[in-house]
This record gives C-alpha cells, sequence and structure tokens, in this order.
C-alpha cells in the first residue's frame, strides 16, 4: 500500500514537477520561491494522494494545488513580493539568448497577472479554457477574454519592439 | 466565420484545428497569412516561457517529502503517548468507580446483620428489646423484616 502510493507519487514528480515549476518561476518571478512552491505542492499532494477527488486528472489537481498555496503564500508576505518577471528575466542569457526571446520574455513579464496566469496555463500546461476557469477560479468567458487580450498585446509588444531595432540598425 | 472571428478564436486557442477554422482558412488568404504568423509566433512563445527547471528538483522534492515524513512521525509520538496515557487514566477512573458502586455498603451489612440476628427471638421479646434501646419511644416504625 504504502510502497504503490510511493510509486503513484514518484510519477508525479516525474511528470509533472519540471511543468509546475515553469508555472510557479512566471507566477512568483523568483526561482528559489518558485522551487519551493513546487515542493510545497508536492508535500500537499504526498498528504492528500489517498483522498484526492481528481484522480483522473493529476495534472489539474497540481496546478490548482500550487496555484492555491502561491495565493496562501502571496497573502502571508505581500510586503515581500518581487516585481513580476525581473527573477525570470535575469535568467534568459542562461539558456535562450537571441532577441525575438528576450523580447517576448519581457512582454510576457509586463503582461497584468490575469492575462499572462491564463496564457501561461494554456502554453505549458495545455490546458482549456474550462480547466484554467477551474483552476483560477474565474469564469471561463473571462479566461477567453483573458487568453485574447494578452496574445494581441504579445504580438503588439513583439512587433513593436522588432520595428524599434530595425530603427536603430538604420540610425546606426 | 468571418475574418474577425477567425482571428479572435486564432488569438484565444491557436491550432484549435476546428472545421470552421480550416475552412475559412482556404477561402481567405489574409487569415491564411495571419495563421502562419500565428504558428510562428506560438512556437517562440512556447519557447520564451518554457523557464528551465533546475537539476535535481525531483530529488530535492523527494527529500522534503522523507523530511516530512519523519518530522511528522516524531510529532505523533508524544501524541500516541499521551492517548495511551489518557485511555490508562480513564480506565482506573472507570474501575474505581465501578467498585465504589458495587461494593456493598457497611451500614447495610450491619442492618442484616442485627435483623438477622432478632428475628431468632419471638416478636414479644423483640419489641421489648427495641423500646429497651430507645427505638421504639417515638413511635417510629422501626419493623424489621429479616431478608428485606
Amino acid at each position: 500500500m504504502h510502497k504503490s502510493r510511493q510509486a503513484r507519487f514518484g510519477l508525479l514528480i516525474e511528470a509533472y514537477a519540471a511543468d509546475l515549476y515553469r508555472y510557479a518561476a512566471w507566477l512568483c518571478s523568483d526561482r528559489a520561491m518558485a522551487e519551493d512552491l513546487v515542493q510545497e505542492t508536492f508535500m500537499r499532494a504526498w498528504h492528500s494522494l489517498d483522498s484526492s477527488k481528481h484522480k483522473g486528472a493529476a495534472k489539474f489537481w497540481l496546478f490548482r494545488m500550487l496555484q492555491r498555496e502561491h495565493a496562501r503564500q502571496s497573502n502571508r508576505s505581500q510586503a515581500q513580493r518581487a516585481e513580476m518577471g525581473e527573477g525570470v528575466l535575469a535568467d534568459v542569457g542562461r539558456y535562450d539568448g537571441n532577441a525575438e526571446a528576450v523580447d517576448l520574455r519581457r512582454a510576457l513579464a509586463a503582461l497584468p497577472p490575469e492575462h499572462r496566469e491564463p496564457l501561461v496555463l494554456q502554453v505549458i500546461g495545455g490546458f482549456s479554457c474550462e480547466e484554467i476557469a477551474g483552476i483560477l477560479d474565474t469564469a471561463s468567458s473571462d479566461v477567453i477574454s483573458h487568453l485574447f487580450r494578452a496574445r494581441k498585446q504579445l504580438r503588439e509588444a513583439v512587433s513593436n519592439e522588432r520595428l524599434d531595432r530595425a530603427n536603430n540598425k538604420v540610425m546606426a | 466565420m468571418n475574418c474577425l472571428d477567425f482571428r479572435r478564436r486564432w488569438l484565444t486557442v491557436p491550432c484549435a484545428g476546428d472545421l470552421a477554422l480550416a475552412q475559412h482558412e482556404r477561402v481567405c488568404s489574409g487569415c491564411r497569412q495571419f495563421a502562419r504568423r500565428g504558428l510562428v509566433f506560438e512556437r517562440r512563445l512556447r519557447e520564451a516561457v518554457s523557464v528551465e527547471a533546475p537539476p535535481g528538483l525531483t530529488e530535492r522534492i523527494r527529500q522534503r517529502r522523507d523530511i516530512g515524513e519523519m518530522v511528522h512521525k516524531h510529532q505523533a509520538r508524544p501524541l500516541r503517548y499521551a492517548v495511551m496515557i489518557s485511555l490508562v487514566l480513564a480506565a482506573a477512573l472507570v474501575s474505581l468507580l465501578a467498585y465504589d458502586f458495587l461494593a456493598p455498603d457497611p451500614r447495610e451489612a450491619e442492618f442484616h446483620r442485627v435483623a438477622e440476628h432478632l428475628s431468632l427471638f419471638p416478636a414479644g421479646a423483640r419489641k421489648d428489646m427495641l423500646q429497651e434501646s430507645g427505638a421504639g419511644e417515638h413511635g417510629g416504625d422501626h419493623t424489621i423484616v429479616p431478608g428485606s
């Protein structure tokens, strides 16, 4: 019983830890905090593994739990919250230094959280609008609206950046 | 489906792959271009969002789970002792009360002993003895029925 529980837990970690970390990094913009958030989420998952109502939707359940945990931590230490995106942006050079990726990441970090969160959930988790609404505890019509605005703003921001860079090249 | 609907759908759930989107894309070159650019944008977006997970993350999660379990066990031990001690005390209390309730009252035993003793005498002698002891002076009803 205990072994099968451990095996199930191991599978959850292998399957979702990286995606949860990515989501957490965009939520709290700090690598250490993101890792702590993921670990805390898995601790909660371990304790409620047997009583889980979402046995068929472990991914949804974990993302939802992480989102709740983040909300709890944010309420606890609102004063300590870093400026959104700075922590994630600081890591850009480590693994993808091309200008377009930097622009896109900067634009993403500059989005209001209510636009960014559904978009990140959709891109990282591959969730449907209904699932995102369930994770964020909001209406799916709101999710659709946020997704639309987020992509629109990102496309505009990236094309503006590209235009600026082209102008700078011409000026030089 | 018109161009506005097409683009709105694309910006909400790209690559949805439904029939209406595909049909419109076939007949509208502007939206076809829009979708093509959209696919490139989505690929870049996925790359931009993909923050690299730190090495050893899964191991650290397992370690934290193990530490959490150990702490949980150590915290549970005093609680287990407290429960056991409470149970022993409760059992002791119950047995004490039961003994008190079930044990014969010494006064009642004495009464029965005297009653048995008096029943050996005839009724007249018994009345005299009671009057002598003062029990019958106040007219009290001290009828002794042995075995009652």
